[in-house]
């Protein structure tokens, strides 16, 4: 890239120490003296962009949230009855419903924005062009579909 | 016209530094002709306020924003706007150009915070303003506008940006031949101008500072999608590296601000797919089979 000055000074330190050309002059004591920004704490809240892939990331620590507490109960269900009772009983905890509704409110979140991600992963070249991203999206709810299908008859049809 | 300062108290010396006030209604830019050869639309135009970054290293210790009033038209870039100043009020304001048709990749700035090419981007879409014009994010900042390139030239260097051809594969006679089927593989990735927008919207170059980058990683896609090239091998070490691929989190910004359409996103989660299955195919045929 060329510079609409000359006010870049070449770098002299190490590493940059060997002359490019048999003709070059000795390097001058550098003036340089860079500015180096930090990146805010808060980086993610700059713009829709970063707000969107904030919430596409902690919508799987909610969902986390939901697993441990099923993971619990199955803890309390091996511990005996009067344990399993007590699970029982702390998903109607008003606290534990809100992490439930907020659980399945991200579980939708996190599909759809990594089903909505997957043409990027998932490229399938037909002769000189590539098969449609919606395609490829609809695949995932396809398979989803099909899947919870077979875990819904698998149990019972509840 | 008039020049003033923004958040530095060292700025106003700048009229003292040579700078030339001049009249607000002085010299408009010379329009110029269309590339399209169509006739002009409906004309605007004005003055509007350019806040652009100040750092001069042997003056200043921080940077500042430097206000500058400048007339515009329908056709004005924003790299004429800076032109303009660097002309008519501020010989010493520093920032890089070159070919002014968005090729060159060279006057990348982030503007009101956003990554563009200062050649492709219109001063009338920012209009009343005010404009602000940052270097671009996540770089060492040299003077002005001008950013240290030397990482993003090391990152470059890292993978191989090139064809390699090895023993086993030499070149065939009359030459590498490629089908269109085969030229597409990795044609989209072979656009890139190198401006580093990608690198400015990325937060993990911010907050990963051995991160190769979305467009090194590109490049090395680039090259392993080449049917001519057999340097995969080669490259696998650099992209499969705590500094490699893996600190990009798929922020996707990346390919939201490439002004040529690259998308290094899904380069970069191609690579980590590639990569995955050349360590799992390792444990079933170590080295292929063909030891070391």
């Amino acid at each position: 890239m060329s510079t609409s000055t000359g006010a870049r000074q070449e770098p002299t330190g190490a590493g940059r120490t060997g002359a490019r050309s048999p003709g070059r002059m000795p390097a001058a004591e550098t003036h340089r003296r860079p500015y180096r920004p930090t990146t805010k704490r808060t980086w993610f809240l700059a713009n829709r962009e970063y707000r969107a892939y904030a919430l596409r990331e902690v919508s799987s620590v909610v969902v986390g949230f939901f697993v441990f507490n099923l993971v619990v109960g199955l803890v309390c269900l091996h511990r005996g009855l009067e344990s399993w009772q007590w699970w029982v009983s702390l998903q109607t905890n008003p606290l534990n419903l809100t992490l439930t509704v907020l659980a399945v409110v991200m579980s939708l979140v996190h599909a759809t924005t990594w089903f909505q991600a997957t043409p990027k992963i998932i490229r399938i070249q037909r002769g000189t062009r590539y098969v449609a991203d919606f395609w490829v999206v609809a695949q995932h709810y396809l398979l989803l579909a099909v899947f919870a299908a077979v875990v819904y008859f698998w149990l019972g049809g509840l | 016209m008039t020049e003033s300062s923004h958040g530095h108290p060292g700025a106003g010396a700048s009229a003292a530094d040579g700078v030339q006030p001049v009249g607000a209604t002085a010299e408009q830019p010379e329009p110029r002709p269309r590339r399209d050869g169509a006739a002009a639309g409906p004309e605007a135009g004005g003055t509007i306020t350019l806040q652009v970054l100040r750092y001069r290293p042997d003056r200043e210790d921080a940077p500042y924003l430097q206000d500058f009033e400048v007339p515009w038209r329908t056709e004005t870039s924003v790299l004429d706007a800076l032109t303009w100043v660097k002309d008519n009020l501020e010989p010493s304001l520093t920032f890089r150009w070159s070919c002014r048709m968005a090729i060159c990749g060279s006057c990348g700035f982030m503007l009101n915070g956003e990554p563009k090419l200062g050649c492709e981007s219109f001063v009338r879409d920012y209009a009343p303003g005010p404009l602000r014009i940052e270097p671009l994010a996540n770089h060492a900042v040299e003077r002005d506008l001008v950013v240290d390139l030397e990482p993003f030239m090391a990152s470059l260097r890292a993978v191989q940006p090139y064809v390699i051809s090895d023993d086993r594969h030499p070149v065939p006679e009359p030459g590498n031949r490629q089908t269109p089927e085969q030229m597409v593989a990795y044609g989209q990735y072979s656009q890139c101008i190198n401006c580093m927008l990608c690198y400015a919207a990325c937060p993990q170059v911010g907050l990963a500072t051995d991160f190769l980058g979305p467009a090194a990683v590109t490049l090395a896609v680039r090259y392993n999608k080449d049917s001519r090239d057999h340097g995969a091998d080669s490259r696998l070490p650099i992209l499969d590296n705590e500094g490699g691929i893996w600190p990009c989190t798929f922020v996707g910004a990346c390919s939201t601000v490439c002004p040529k359409g690259v998308d290094p996103a899904a380069a970069i989660q191609q690579a980590k797919g590639a990569t995955a299955q050349a360590w799992a195919a390792e444990f079933i045929l170590p080295h292929r089979g063909e030891g070391r």
